[in-house]
């Protein structure tokens, strides 16, 4: 699944870290998420599409 | 720091608290169950480090819930790798026993379960490192692991023979994990970033 997790990251100027911490995962999650290597749950895609105010297929492309 | 980011130090402590305990209970057991008469009170003595074990399960349940979702996800094929291992190692086993090779006891499930666990850990743990591209940081954490364990080994051997301490290789097997998980706690303390 592809997303658009480190453009939105890179915009806000957060690190991965910065984005581990609000969204309760690990700095490793996070780069598997932007790198493609996971594919999130629902309920953190959805976790993810509210901290940046966006709909959840704005993030993640099928 | 958060739920997730905090895990690995309370697992931590939780584990090395269990260790610890483990560690006084076998020596309690080797020390003084000569030295009672009271059968009652030697059974309690025989059976003293089955509590610490539990207290180790404890805590890795609750790291378990601690983790986050992808994590988790991996432990549970770590788990799974290790289980189909062992099960095929137990009756391959069985079969070989037909025709000569050594009669194990059901104890040896755990330490197969736990070296497939270790490689299946290692496995993931290279992948995430191949994808940052830290594989060389990653050797250089397994080669100062494996030298502090084998020094671990060998000052408890050394000292063990310089006090007259009778040692076996259980007990230097039980000294290296504790060096060893001594090295993931210091490693996970010291990055800025939790592992999980």
């Amino acid at each position: 699944m592809l997303n658009k997790l480190r453009e939105l990251r890179a915009e806000r100027g957060w690190s991965q870290a910065d984005l581990a911490d609000k969204l309760n995962v690990s700095r490793q999650t996070v780069n598997a998420l932007e790198t493609g290597r996971y594919d999130p749950s629902l309920p953190l895609a959805f976790a993810i599409a509210k901290l940046f105010k966006l709909r959840i297929e704005e993030v993640f492309q099928p | 720091m958060t739920p997730v980011a905090n895990a690995p130090r309370r697992y931590f402590i939780e584990l090395m608290l269990a260790m610890a305990l483990y560690a006084a209970a076998l020596f309690v057991r080797h020390g003084w169950f000569h030295h009672t008469g009271d059968p009652e009170l030697r059974l309690v003595i025989m059976l003293l480090p089955i509590l610490p074990v539990f207290l180790a399960a404890l805590a890795i349940y609750r790291f378990y819930y601690r983790m986050d979702e992808m994590h988790r996800l991996q432990t549970l094929e770590s788990l799974a790798f290790s289980a189909g291992v062992t099960a095929l190692f137990a009756i391959s086993w069985r079969f070989l026993e037909d025709v000569g090779f050594p009669h194990l006891t059901l104890m040896w499930v755990w330490p197969v379960m736990g070296v497939c666990w270790l490689v299946s850990r290692f496995y993931f743990i290279y992948r995430e490192s191949a994808a940052e591209h830290a594989v060389g940081a990653l050797a250089k954490d397994i080669a100062q692991g494996l030298l502090l364990v084998a020094l671990g080994t060998a000052s408890y051997t050394l000292l063990a023979a310089w006090v007259g301490w009778p040692y076996t290789w259980r007990v230097l097997i039980l000294v290296a994990t504790l060096v060893f998980l001594a090295l993931v706690g210091l490693r996970t303390f010291s990055k800025k970033s939790a592992s999980c």
